[in-house]
C-alpha cells in the first residue's frame, strides 16, 4: 500500500509543527544519498582514518602551537598566555640555538655518510658472489636492533673506565683517550653509531634500485665496447637518480631529528656539547616540565621540517618531470 | 593499619630515585595516575607548590630531626615525613690503604692530607688501584660537592634559598680542590653516569676513598665478597668548620590525587613513628630520622660502623639541598654543566661559575 505524500514528499498526515518525523529524515537522507552516493561512501570509508588523524595528529600540533605562547608546567592550573616570550628566550639563549645548529650539522653528516656508504656497499653486495644473501642480512641487522640495545653496546665499548676500546688503547699507550671528556669525540661516536644503525636501510633501497636496472642496457653498452667506468657513469648512476632522490628526501628530516643516540648514549654531554633540539625539547617537557619552552622549540622544528618538506617536494616533482 | 583499614594492601612499586623518580612521579601525576603515597628526597616543595601533595598534620613532624624534615615544608605547611635519613662521610677501602703501605692512622683529617694521601695511593697503585673517586653525575655529584662548600661557609644559595650563590670564593675554592682530587681517580671515572659503578670500585679495591652515606654499609656487606671498608668524617679545609648535607633522606608524602587519603595519611604516620623506624633501621642498617629511634642501642650494636655517621649527625650542622623558588630543574641543569667543567675538563672554573651564575639569575627572574 503506497502512502499519500505532498509535493515535498512528506506524508500527508505529517504536519510541520509536529516536529522532526523519522520518516521525513529517512526520505531526506535517501535523497541526499542518491545525489551524493560516491561522496558519502568515500567519506564513510575515510572517516575512521580522518578521526584518528584529527585526534592524534592535528589536535596535538594545534595544542603544541598554542602551548608555545604560554607558560605551563603541565599539571597545575591552565596555561598562562605570555605571547612571544618563549620564542624570544629560544633565540636569545645560545644553548637553544646551538642545539638546532648541532642537529643540522649531525643530520647533514649522517645523511651524507649514509648515502655514500650505503651506495658503495650496495654496489658490492650487488655482485654475484657466494653467500651474498647472508652478507646482505648481516648488513641489515643493525637496522632491526632496538636503540636501547645499541646504547648498551655503546656503553660497554665506550666505558671510560673499563670499556673495550679503552682496553685496546691501553695496549699502545699509558694515556688512553677518555671520549666522554670531549665534545668532538662524543659527536664522532654519535655519528658513527647513527650511520652504523641506519646504513643497512639505505643499502637495501640502493640494492633494490640496482636490481631494477634493465640488464639489456648493460648488454648493449658491452656490445658497444664501453668501459666499466663509462657503464657505471652513464647507466648505473643515472638509473639510480630516483632512488637517490628518495633516500635524500626521506633521510634529510630523519637525520635532522636525531634523538635516541643523544638520549641514550651522551645525554647531551659533556656539559651539553652534544645536545640536539629534540633532546632539548624532551628535557624541557619531561625533565623541567616547562611545556611552554618545549612547545616553542617544537614549533621552530615544525617550521624547519615544513620548509624542508616543501623544498623536497618541489625537488622531487622536478626530478620526476 | 590493618585494624583501622581492614582488607587494605600496600603495593610497592619501584620508580627509581632522584631525577628519574621525580620525572616518573610528575608524568604519573600529569596523567592522573599518581600513587597514593610516594617517597622522594629533593622535590617535596616543588610538588607542594604545584598542588600535587596533601598537607599533613604538623604534629607528625614533632619527633623527627630538624635537618631531615626541613625539606618537607613549604609555605609553613608540612607535606612529608622523614623516615630513613643520611649524611655524608669518607668511605675508604682498608685493603687499598694497606697495599699502598699506609695505615688507618693515615686517614686524612684535612683537605691537604687527603690530597697528599690520595696522590700517594694512586702513585703506588700504578694503574691497578687509585686514591679517590670523585662523583660527578648530576644530582649525586651535586650532593657530594656541597659539604665541601659548606665547610668553607658557602652554599648553592643564600640561606632563604631566594638567590643563587654559585660565583663565590668558597665555591671556587671547593671546586678547585675537588678538581685536584679527581686527578687521583681512575681515568674516565668522573664521566661515568652510573653511581653503582663507583660503589663497585670502592668495594672491590680499585679505589680507596669515596664520599658516601650510611646506606653504603649494608650495600657493601651484601656484596660477595664484602669489601674491607672503613668510615670517617669528611676531611676539613684549613680554617674551615664541619658541615654536611642531608642525603638519602626518604621523605614520604601523600598525593592529592589519591582516593585513599585517610589510609595514606595513616600509612605515612606509621612510617614516621619510633616503633617503625627502630625496626626498619636495624633491618636495613640505615639512620632513622626519628630522634628517639636514633637512640636505639640495638642499632649501634648490630651496625657498629653507624657510630661514625651518628657522630657526624651529632656534630656537623646539616641541611638538605636548597630548593629554588622558580625553574629549579633548569638551574640544577646549569649547575651540572659546572660539575662537568670542573671534573671532566681543564676549562677555567671561574668562567664556568660566572656563566652559571648569570644563567641561574636569569632563570630566577
Amino acid at each position: 500500500m503506497s502512502m499519500k505524500t505532498n509535493k515535498k514528499g512528506l506524508p500527508l498526515h505529517v504536519k510541520k509543527h509536529e516536529g522532526v518525523n523519522p520518516l521525513f529524515i529517512k526520505q531526506r537522507f535517501l535523497r541526499f544519498y542518491r545525489r551524493h552516493r560516491d561522496g558519502v561512501v568515500a567519506y564513510s570509508l575515510l572517516a575512521p582514518v580522518l578521526i584518528y588523524f584529527a585526534i592524534f595528529s592535528v589536535f596535538p600540533v594545534l595544542f603544541v602551537i598554542y602551548l608555545s605562547f604560554t607558560e605551563w608546567n603541565g599539571l597545575m592550573g591552565f596555561p598562562q598566555w605570555i605571547g612571544l616570550r618563549n620564542f624570544r628566550a629560544f633565540f636569545t639563549d645560545l644553548d637553544y640555538v646551538m642545539t638546532l645548529v648541532r642537529a643540522g650539522i649531525y643530520g647533514f653528516i649522517i645523511l651524507f655518510l649514509n648515502m655514500i656508504i650505503g651506495f658503495l656497499t650496495a654496489l658490492l653486495l650487488n655482485m654475484k658472489i657466494k653467500g651474498s644473501s647472508v652478507i646482505r642480512t648481516i648488513w641489515y641487522l643493525p637496522v632491526i636492533v632496538p636503540f636501547s640495545v645499541v646504547a648498551q653496546m655503546a656503553s660497554i665499548i665506550l666505558n671510560p673506565v673499563d670499556g673495550v676500546i679503552k682496553n685496546i688503547m691501553l695496549l699502545f699507550t699509558d694515556k688512553p683517550i677518555v671520549f666522554q671528556q670531549s665534545a668532538y669525540w662524543m659527536s664522532f661516536w654519535l655519528i658513527v653509531i647513527s650511520v652504523w644503525k641506519g646504513v643497512g636501510h639505505t643499502v637495501i633501497i640502493y640494492l633494490a634500485g640496482l636490481q631494477n636496472i634493465d640488464m639489456s642496457l648493460y648488454e648493449a653498452a658491452q656490445v658497444d665496447g664501453a668501459s666499466g667506468f663509462r657503464i657505471f657513469k652513464n647507466i648505473t648512476l643515472p638509473c639510480l637518480r630516483p632512488i637517490t632522490m628518495f633516500v635524500l628526501i626521506t633521510g634529510t628530516i630523519n637525520s635532522f631529528l636525531i634523538f635516541e643516540p643523544v638520549q641514550l648514549i651522551t645525554q647531551g654531554g659533556p656539559h651539553g656539547a652534544t645536545n640536539t633540539i629534540l633532546f632539548r625539547i624532551f628535557q624541557d617537557a619531561f625533565k623541567n616540565f616547562d611545556m611552554g619552552m618545549a612547545g616553542a622549540s617544537s614549533v621552530v622544528v615544525l617550521i624547519i621540517t615544513l620548509i624542508l618538506s616543501i623544498n623536497q617536494y618541489r625537488v622531487s616533482q622536478r626530478s620526476i618531470v | 593499619m590493618e585494624k583501622k583499614f581492614p582488607g587494605i594492601t600496600i603495593n610497592y612499586v619501584d620508580k627509581g630515585w632522584a631525577d628519574v623518580l621525580r620525572e616518573n612521579l610528575m608524568l604519573a601525576t600529569m596523567g592522573g595516575n599518581s600513587p597514593d603515597v610516594g617517597v622522594g628526597e629533593d622535590f617535596i616543595p616543588e610538588f607542594a607548590r604545584i598542588g600535587a601533595l596533601t598537607e599533613l598534620p604538623q604534629e607528625m613532624a614533632k619527633d623527627l630531626a630538624e635537618g631531615p624534615i626541613s625539606a618537607a615544608w613549604h609555605d609553613g605547611k608540612l607535606y612529608a615525613v622523614a623516615s630513613m635519613t643520611g649524611v655524608l662521610g669518607l668511605v675508604y677501602n682498608k685493603d687499598v690503604l694497606h697495599k699502598a703501605g699506609l695505615t688507618e692512622n693515615d686517614i686524612p683529617k684535612t683537605w691537604d692530607e687527603w690530597l697528599d694521601v690520595s696522590r700517594k695511593i694512586t702513585e703506588a697503585g700504578k694503574g691497578e688501584f687509585y686514591g679517590t673517586v670523585v662523583q660527578n653525575n648530576q644530582l649525586g655529584g651535586t650532593f657530594r660537592i656541597i659539604p665541601f662548600i659548606r665547610q668553607l661557609g658557602g652554599d648553592y644559595t643564600t640561606p632563604d634559598w631566594s638567590k643563587v650563590t654559585f660565583n663565590t670564593p668558597e665555591v671556587l675554592k671547593a671546586l678547585t680542590f675537588l678538581r685536584e682530587l679527581s686527578k687521583t681517580a681512575p681515568p674516565g671515572s668522573t664521566s661515568l653516569n652510573d653511581e653503582g659503578a663507583l660503589y663497585v670500585m670502592v668495594n672491590t679495591g680499585k679505589v680507596c676513598f669515596y664520599v658516601n652515606g650510611p646506606w653504603f654499609i649494608a650495600w657493601s656487606k651484601s656484596q660477595t665478597p664484602a669489601g674491607n671498608i672503613g668510615y670517617a668524617p669528611l676531611p676539613l679545609p684549613e680554617g674551615g668548620k664541619r658541615a654536611n648535607v642531608i642525603i638519602g633522606n626518604t621523605l614520604w608524602y601523600v598525593l592529592k590525587q589519591s582516593k585513599n587519603q585517610e589510609a595514606a595519611i595513616e600509612f605515612v604516620r606509621i612510617l614516621a613513628s619510633r616503633e617503625y623506624q627502630e625496626k626498619m633501621s636495624v633491618a636495613t642498617s640505615r639512620l632513622p630520622a626519628n630522634i628517639e629511634a636514633a637512640k636505639n642501642p640495638e642499632l649501634l650494636q648490630k651496625v657498629p660502623e653507624m657510630a661514625v655517621y651518628a657522630e657526624i649527625v651529632a656534630n656537623e650542622p646539616a641541611s638538605p639541598l636548597p630548593v629554588y623558588p622558580k625553574n629549579g630543574p633548569k638551574i640544577w641543569e646549569t649547575w651540572y654543566k659546572v660539575q662537568d667543567v670542573v671534573l671532566i675538563s681543564d676549562n677555567p672554573i671561574e668562567k664556568a661559575l660566572e656563566e652559571a651564575q648569570k644563567t641561574a639569575e636569569e632563570l630566577l627572574k
